[in-house]
C-alpha cells in the first residue's frame, strides 16, 4: 500500500513539475540569446551557449563560435559506434545512438561531463526532451546495422539526470522525428503521419490530433506552428488549437 | 515446325524472365570530382531527396541529402517561397547563428555568410572532421545488401540511396 502511494506521489510531482515549468521549456535546443535558429530531432549539429556541439559516427566536437565566422574546435570526445542525432536543452546533451541515449553535462563546453547512458535494444533513435522527460523513438526500418522488430515511443524520466528510468513505451508503426511543446507531443511516423499525444498523464498516452495521408519525416515546433517535413514536402500547420489544426501551407517536392 | 517454334517461345519467355535479375538495393551518387568542395549559390530548383529542417528568422532551410540546402523565405508561414538553392556536396546537417550558416560538405564543415541570403559567401573551412563517404560499398547495411558497383570513372561517391537495381554484383558481407 505504501509503495502505491510513492508512486503515485511521485506520478503527481511529474505532473505538476512538467506543467509548472511548461513555460521554460525550450523545445528546438540551444535558443539561448535567440540568435540561433531551431533543428529537427535527427540533427547532427546543435548550438547550444555559444558553441557548436557536431557528432559524426563515433564521436562529439565541440566547436567555439563566439566568434561566429571562425569556429575553433575545443573539445572532441569518444561517445560510441553507432551515434545519430544531438539534442541539447540548456546545459544538458543528449546524444542518441544505436544503443540507447547518452547524457552530458555541458556547462563548461571544455571539459564535458558525462551524466548517464539509457540503453535499449539497437536501433536508431532521435531524442528530444522537456526538464523532467525524454522522449525516444525507435524504428526497426531504418538503416541500422541490426535490424530489431520493434517500433515504439520510449518516455525515460530524466529529474534524476544521472539515473533515467523507462518510465513507458508505446508502440508506434514507423517513428521518425519528434518534438515536445508544453503538454504536448508530435511523432511522425511514417506512412502513418503525424501524431500529438498528450503527455499530461504519460502513462495514458492519448492521442489527441494528428495528421493522416503524409509520410513525415521530422519536425519543427516555432511559436504555435508545427514546420512538418515529408517525403512529399514541406507543410505548416498552426496548433493553438490541437484539435483543429490549420494548414497554412505546403511546398511540395 | 510449329512445335519448334513454341519450343523457342517457351524457351524465350523463360530466358526473358530470368536474365534480368531486379532487386531492391542501392546504387552510388555520384558529384564530380572537382566540383566537390565548390560551393555554389543557386536559383531554387526542385527537391531530390528531402532531408533535415532547420528554422531561423524567417527562413526555413530544408535539406536535400547529400547535394545542398534550399532556403526558402518564411516572412508569411501562409506563403512561403523557395528563393534559393545552396549547392554543398555530402551535405547533411544545418545550424544557424547569427548570419553564419554552418554545413558539413564532405569531411569538411564550412561556414557561411548568409547577411544577404542572394549572395552568401564562404567564410571558414574546417578540413577533415569528418571521414570521407565510402568509395567501395554502404556502409550501415544489414549483411547481404545488394547495390551497385561503384564506378570511380564517373565521379566521387557521396552517398547511396535505395533503388530498384539490376543484375547486381556486389553485396556487403562481413
Amino acid at each position: 500500500m505504501k509503495k502505491i502511494f510513492y508512486i503515485v506521489t511521485a506520478f503527481l510531482l511529474v505532473i505538476l513539475l512538467n506543467n509548472c515549468q511548461k513555460e521554460s521549456a525550450d523545445i528546438g535546443g540551444g535558443n539561448i540569446g535567440g540568435a540561433t535558429g531551431k533543428g529537427g530531432s535527427m540533427a547532427k549539429f546543435t548550438i547550444a551557449n555559444d558553441h557548436l556541439y557536431l557528432i559524426n559516427e563515433k564521436q562529439l566536437f565541440v566547436y567555439d563560435i563566439n566568434n561566429a565566422t571562425n569556429p575553433v574546435e575545443v573539445n572532441k570526445l569518444d561517445v560510441d559506434f553507432g551515434i545519430e542525432t544531438v539534442f541539447s536543452l540548456s546545459d544538458k546533451l543528449f546524444i542518441g545512438s544505436i544503443n540507447g541515449v547518452y547524457i552530458y553535462d555541458i556547462s563548461d563546453p571544455e571539459n564535458i561531463l558525462y551524466l548517464s547512458h539509457y540503453e535499449h535494444i539497437t536501433s536508431c533513435d532521435p531524442v528530444v526532451a522537456n526538464d523532467t522527460l525524454a522522449f525516444v523513438t525507435l524504428n526497426s526500418q531504418s538503416a541500422c546495422r541490426w535490424q530489431t522488430g520493434d517500433n515504439r515511443l520510449d518516455i525515460l524520466d530524466i529529474k534524476n539526470i544521472v539515473y533515467p528510468q523507462l518510465l513507458t513505451s508505446k508502440q508506434m508503426e514507423n517513428p521518425k522525428g519528434l518534438g515536445v511543446d508544453g503538454q504536448y507531443l508530435f511523432v511522425c511516423n511514417g506512412d502513418q503521419g503525424v501524431k500529438i499525444f498528450d503527455i499530461s498523464n504519460i502513462y495514458q498516452l492519448e492521442q489527441v490530433s494528428g495528421i493522416a495521408g503524409i509520410d513525415a519525416y521530422d519536425v519543427i515546433l516555432n511559436n504555435n506552428i508545427l514546420i512538418l517535413v515529408g517525403k512529399d514536402g514541406l507543410f505548416q500547420y498552426n496548433y493553438e488549437n490541437i484539435d483543429q489544426l490549420e494548414l497554412l501551407s505546403n511546398i511540395l517536392f | 515446325m510449329k512445335k519448334f517454334f513454341l519450343i523457342f517461345l517457351v524457351f524465350l519467355l523463360f530466358f526473358n524472365g530470368t536474365s534480368v535479375f531486379k532487386v531492391e538495393g542501392y546504387r552510388p551518387v555520384y558529384v564530380p570530382r572537382d566540383d566537390a568542395k565548390i560551393i555554389h549559390f543557386l536559383p531554387p530548383r526542385d527537391v531530390v531527396t528531402q532531408g533535415k529542417i532547420y528554422v531561423k528568422d524567417n527562413y526555413i532551410f530544408v535539406g536535400d541529402v547529400n547535394l545542398g540546402i534550399h532556403v526558402i523565405d518564411n516572412s508569411d508561414p501562409r506563403y512561403p517561397q523557395k528563393i534559393a538553392f545552396i549547392q554543398i556536396y555530402g551535405n547533411h546537417d544545418i545550424a544557424v547563428k547569427g548570419n553564419t550558416l554552418y554545413a558539413d560538405n564532405l569531411n569538411d564543415l564550412v561556414a557561411l555568410d548568409i547577411s544577404d541570403i542572394h549572395n552568401p559567401t564562404l567564410v571558414k573551412r574546417v578540413k577533415d572532421v569528418y571521414k570521407m563517404p565510402n568509395q567501395h560499398y554502404p556502409e550501415n547495411m544489414p549483411f547481404q545488401t545488394y547495390f551497385e558497383c561503384p564506378d570511380p570513372s564517373k565521379g566521387l561517391v557521396v552517398g547511396w540511396i535505395p533503388d530498384e537495381i539490376e543484375n547486381p554484383k556486389c553485396y556487403t558481407s562481413y
